[in-house]
């Protein structure tokens, strides 16, 4: 294990304090006073030590509107990241991420199938929708991971080429159904949009154990993943099952990343950069590479989405335009000051 | 026994007295009509949220501002301290469902005919305690229409095109407002076999079925004007263009009437 445990507790800690300033801030002004207050006297058996004499608008803002919205931002950047690292390492293709075998498109349809014909009506609450995103993105990784066997083995060109291939049609069906049904189309189009601007506990929920058991699952998997960097060949040599590796890292991956899509729509650039650019700054070693994904690619997502919601207040603004402009330039800078890039 | 009278008359009171603090007191609007119907019921000086949208009447301006069609500040709006908000159903509906699950009362309304504009008046009426004003609205509502469509005396039904965009090209279908509108008026709507409300329409269906009347509602009538295609329209040679202000034609308040009462002047000054 090359990452010390003083390294772990410096990273919690840096967690801890991103999460705090991201909750102090917001279109509402609340002293930061108050809010550690409020996150205090919510912890069972601390109540006491609170004088909660703020008004229960304020608690009901920070507790339930922006404290889910934050934790969410930190498991959706870290999970989509981990998942870019997995796509990336078993693909071994850079322009790999989390989408690329069709959960993107999959979780769109399934999305917009869920808001156009059962939501709204009644049949299913909104709470449902992230089971219709994640059906979808599921269904389409299944499809894709069927075509993408050439003579029975799990090709990276094949998975790929299908995977924009089924994605077009997929997405072509989203557009089509958005022409035939007019109602719920405002539903569709925020989904579409790719946002964490709304999102409560119960996505929480969802999302947060398939990532937490795809970064433990990955972590198993790294010291195989660091063998097949060398090659197929040398994997086999080595003992390694290089399809039995591949199907692993493919479900694992899908999982983690179907379960951020169905909660927070389609952001990207994440799960592609974050990978990348700690792939620059601490090597391709994979367990290394996928603990660093995860809290920078948390920290990452946390610190757009704040900025999304606090820059031009009180209008939000999509988070991709955050995560692309603000990481852009800085990916840009890593790749001209190494000496180069290499996968 | 005597004290059990003084008893009851307490309790009766006291839940009188929660009765009357039910009238919500603090309103959010989630739509520019809602806004609208709100004053009109005389309830604006309760509202205390709007959407960027709600610029009728001018004082609506005056209040904050929560978000627009699409998007919700929902910190922003929880900060209002709300005690009721009402929202469209046509516009998004997660964000309602999002409100009452943070313990929010909301009001949903959705009229798609002028008499469910009528309706929702009255239940809007009932919900925020202007139930009589509500009822006032409608009848009045009521009158005014069969006022208008009873002076309608035109024989032939006057072939309309109804342009709500320009690029693309959309138009009013079936179960629009507008639609509604054009068929009250006494015309025909060029557009009414189309399939959902607001189609993108075909521009050589425009000019095969040759409307005697182009109604625009974003304000392009110079670009409207310049198509060479168009032309050959009875519209266009006799110059029955017309923009018209979108808000009166699509917002689901009282002054739909008045969009009614100006394409029944456009009409009848074509009929003649």
């Amino acid at each position: 294990m090359t990452v010390k445990l003083h390294r772990i507790g410096g990273i919690v800690i840096s967690i801890v304090a991103v999460v705090v300033v991201a909750t102090a801030l917001g279109s509402v002004q609340i002293p930061l006073g108050d809010i550690l207050g409020m996150l205090v006297s919510n912890i069972p058996g601390l109540k006491g030590l609170v004088n909660a004499d703020w008004p229960l608008a304020r608690e009901v803002i920070v507790l339930q509107v922006r404290l889910p919205r934050v934790l969410l931002a930190l498991v959706v950047g870290g999970g989509l990241s981990v998942s870019g690292v997995l796509f990336q390492g078993s693909l071994r293709n850079p322009l790999a991420d989390p989408y690329i075998i069709g959960v993107s498109s999959g979780a769109s349809l399934g999305a917009t199938v869920g808001l156009l014909f059962f939501i709204p009506g009644g049949l299913v609450g909104f709470g449902a929708l992230p089971v219709f995103a994640f059906a979808g993105a599921m269904v389409a990784t299944l499809i894709v991971s069927r075509l993408g066997k050439y003579r029975g083995r799990l090709e990276p060109t094949s998975l790929i080429l299908a995977g924009v291939a089924v994605g077009a049609v997929l997405t072509a069906v989203v557009s089509f159904l958005m022409v035939l049904r007019i109602q719920n189309l405002a539903d569709v189009y925020l989904w579409l949009m790719g946002s964490l601007s709304g999102r409560g506990w119960q996505h929480l929920a969802v999302a947060t154990p398939y990532v937490l058991a795809g970064v433990v699952l990955a972590l198993w998997l790294a010291k195989d993943l660091n063998v097949y960097l060398l090659g197929e060949e040398a994997a086999h040599s080595l003992g390694i099952d290089v399809q039995h590796l591949q199907r692993w890292v493919l479900i694992i991956g899908s999982l983690m990343a179907a379960a951020c899509v169905s909660v927070s729509g389609v952001i990207g650039f994440v799960g592609l950069m974050v990978p990348h650019a700690l792939r620059l700054l601490f090597g391709a070693e994979h367990r290394r590479l996928i603990l660093h994904s995860f809290w920078v690619g948390a920290i990452f997502l946390l610190v757009a989405d704040t900025i999304a919601r606090t820059v031009l207040s009180p209008t939000e603004l999509p988070v991709g335009i955050i995560t692309a402009l603000v990481g852009g330039p800085f990916f840009i800078y890593l790749m001209k000051r190494g000496s180069g890039y290499h996968g | 026994m005597k004290k059990q009278w003084i008893w009851l008359c307490i309790l009766v009171l006291v839940l009188n007295a929660g009765i009357v603090q039910a009238t919500p007191q603090r309103i959010v609007s989630l739509a520019p009509s809602i806004t609208e119907n709100l004053f009109a019921l005389g309830v604006g000086e309760r509202i205390v949220g709007v959407t960027s949208w709600c610029d009728y009447p001018e004082e609506a301006r005056s209040r904050t501002i929560i978000g627009d069609a699409m998007n919700l500040n929902v910190e922003l709006l929880l900060s209002l301290e709300p005690d009721l908000v009402v929202g469209d159903s046509t516009l998004v509906h997660s964000h309602l469902e999002r409100l009452e699950e943070l313990g929010i009362s909301t009001f949903v309304v959705g009229p798609r005919t002028v008499s469910e504009v009528q309706e929702s008046l009255i239940d809007l009426g009932e919900a925020v305690g202007a139930k009589e004003k509500g009822e006032e609205l409608a009848s009045s509502m009521e009158l005014r229409l069969a006022e208008l469509t009873g002076n309608v005396r035109r024989s032939e039904k006057i072939r309309v095109f109804m342009e709500v965009w320009n690029e693309p090209l959309m138009t009013a279908g079936p179960g629009s407002f507008m639609d509604e509108l054009i068929v009250l008026a006494g015309g025909e709507n060029i557009a009414g076999d189309a399939p959902t409300p607001w189609p993108v329409f075909s521009e050589e269906l425009v000019i095969e079925r040759d409307p005697e009347v182009v109604i625009l509602t974003s304000f392009n009538l110079e670009e409207a004007l310049g198509r060479p295609a168009w032309q050959v329209t009875t519209a266009m040679k006799n110059g029955d263009v017309y923009e018209v202000n979108p808000d009166l034609y699509s917002r689901t308040t009282p002054r739909l009437l008045d969009a009614l009462a100006e394409l029944i002047e456009i009409l009848d000054a074509i009929g003649q």
